[in-house]
């Protein structure tokens, strides 16, 4: 997979909140986007998403331009901002509706993730009586349950404890094989620069540096 | 079935679930509030007939028409003001409320999974069309379950208009219009703008903040209470205004049903995200 996005601006109520960007990622990699609150990172990973349309530019994926030639990614697990689920309805249940979309998976699969973010599948308990932390691991859960090829997590790692940020950082890493890419972005430099191959600075909708990191090898 | 449908299902069935079966207890409020109003009506409708020493029951329609009559438009040349219909505005404005803010509120919350894994904003928002249209309707299947209780308790279950109840009032003067149209002009067509004004401005709250959308269709509402005008689409909801009873009006079925259909379709067309 390779995901081009060229001279991409968007424009919110006369505020600039992408500013021509121009950034290539491919598969194999694991990403970072790193910058202070406000600065785009979460606009930017909506746009490889599709979920917005640019004032100008485009992003491509496999050739392919969002928007024009396909609405989204075909294969996409996300968890960006607040994830929203229906509060009386259990974790499970939550993910089994979302689940039911693409009809890719069974219900081995999704209890399967969410075990692997450390929330137990058999608890009847409402999304409304969750903790903080259970939210955020439902929400990674249901990015990751369906095995997508692209994988977008922003701030994954809030309001989690050290045993949870372990498994996530394994589940990440996981991912980082050659038909994979994930972009992630976290406000914690050390955890960025220990999972990233390649970080990207952004400042008021800019890029205003990209890193190389150590491990930026094809794939493991 | 084509894949775009097959992905609708799942969506409907989220928004069936969570936009109705969950907020269970808003329509159980509006049941409530219909068995209440019918109640008082049948105690001053049949103490009025019977006091009068007049003939027939209370039907289902002198129910249904209890809020569908509306009110006469606003006269400046009287000075009696207006007599707003607070059953005909509350009927409307609450069912407003029901419809206007869900999709606004999906948006926020689930609508990018569900999004992005239909892969289609216009099957997202065309499920919630679909969920605005089965609420309505929920909403209307309530009101007439209501009524026809309501005349099976204090009168008789049919469609038939008591004559008397509709002059006094209703201030209604049936003509002699037959069951269909009375069917037609009182309840099919409050139902079609119900769907049309209810789809426009859950459309509308994606666009501008919901509860201005909101604020917008109460103003509508009381326009349509002051003047009557066919612009304003809500005098189509209200009996006394249709030609059917007042000859001279310019409010017909035919052109409140153009005018739903339209409003339907610039709605559907328009809300794609």
């Amino acid at each position: 997979m390779k995901i081009e996005i060229i001279n991409y601006t968007k424009n919110l109520s006369h505020n600039c909140v992408l500013n021509n960007i121009s950034l290539t990622l491919e598969s194999g990699h694991i990403y970072g986007f790193t910058g202070k609150n406000g600065s785009g990172k979460t606009m930017l990973m909506r746009a490889v998403c599709g979920l917005i349309t640019p004032s100008s530019g485009e992003v491509r994926i496999d050739g392919k331009v969002l928007g024009r030639d396909i609405s989204f990614p075909e294969s996409v697990g996300v968890l960006i901002e607040n994830p929203g689920f229906t509060s009386s309805f259990s974790g499970f249940k939550n993910l089994k509706f979302l689940a039911q979309i693409q009809n890719r998976i069974n219900d081995e699969d999704i209890k399967s993730a969410m075990e692997n973010v450390g929330l137990d599948p058999e608890d009847k308990k409402s999304f409304r009586k969750y903790s903080l932390g259970m939210k955020q691991k439902l929400g990674i859960a249901a990015a990751i349950m369906e095995k997508p090829k692209l994988l977008i997590l922003d701030e994954p790692f809030n309001a989690l404890d050290e045993e949870t940020v372990n498994k996530i950082r394994g589940i990440i890493k996981s991912y980082k094989s050659k038909d994979h890419i994930v972009i992630l972005s976290c406000h914690d430099r050390d955890e960025i620069d220990s999972l990233c191959d390649m970080i990207i600075e952004i400042k008021s909708g800019a890029i205003s540096n990209i890193i190389r990191t150590e491990k930026d090898t094809a794939y493991e | 079935m084509s894949h775009k449908t097959k992905k609708l299902s799942p969506l409907i069935r989220h928004d069936i679930s969570y936009g109705i079966v969950l907020r269970w207890k808003y329509y159980a409020a509006a049941l409530l509030i219909f068995i209440l109003s019918s109640f008082v009506f049948a105690a001053h409708a049949n103490h009025f007939l019977h006091s009068s020493g007049l003939s027939g029951s209370l039907g289902t329609f002198d129910f249904i028409l209890n809020v569908f009559a509306g009110n006469k438009p606003f006269d400046a040349s009287s000075q009696t003001g207006i007599k707003l219909s607070v059953l005909w505005f509350g009927f409307y404005a609450y069912l407003l409320s029901l419809t206007t803010f869900y999709a606004s509120d999906d948006m926020k919350k689930s609508a990018s999974s569900f999004i992005l894994r239909v892969k289609s904003k216009v099957v997202w928002w065309a499920g919630k069309f679909i969920w605005c249209m089965l609420s309505v309707i929920l909403y209307y299947v309530l009101f007439v379950m209501s009524a026809c209780c309501a005349s099976a308790a204090f009168g008789k279950l049919s469609v038939l208009v008591n004559p008397y109840v509709c002059s006094e009032f209703f201030d209604i003067n049936l003509h002699g219009a037959g069951n269909g149209e009375i069917i037609a002009a009182c309840l099919l067509l409050p139902l079609a703008v119900s769907l049309a004004v209810s789809s426009f401005h859950m459309m509308l709250s994606l666009v501008i903040r919901p509860v201005y959308s909101f604020i917008l269709g109460i103003c509508f509402i009381a326009a349509a209470a002051f003047r009557c005008h066919p612009m304003l689409i809500f005098n189509f909801t209200m009996a006394e205004r249709n030609t059917l009873f007042s000859p001279t009006s310019s409010i017909s079925v035919k052109n409140g049903l153009i005018s739903a259909v339209c409003l339907l379709l610039v709605s559907f067309l328009q809300g794609r995200p």
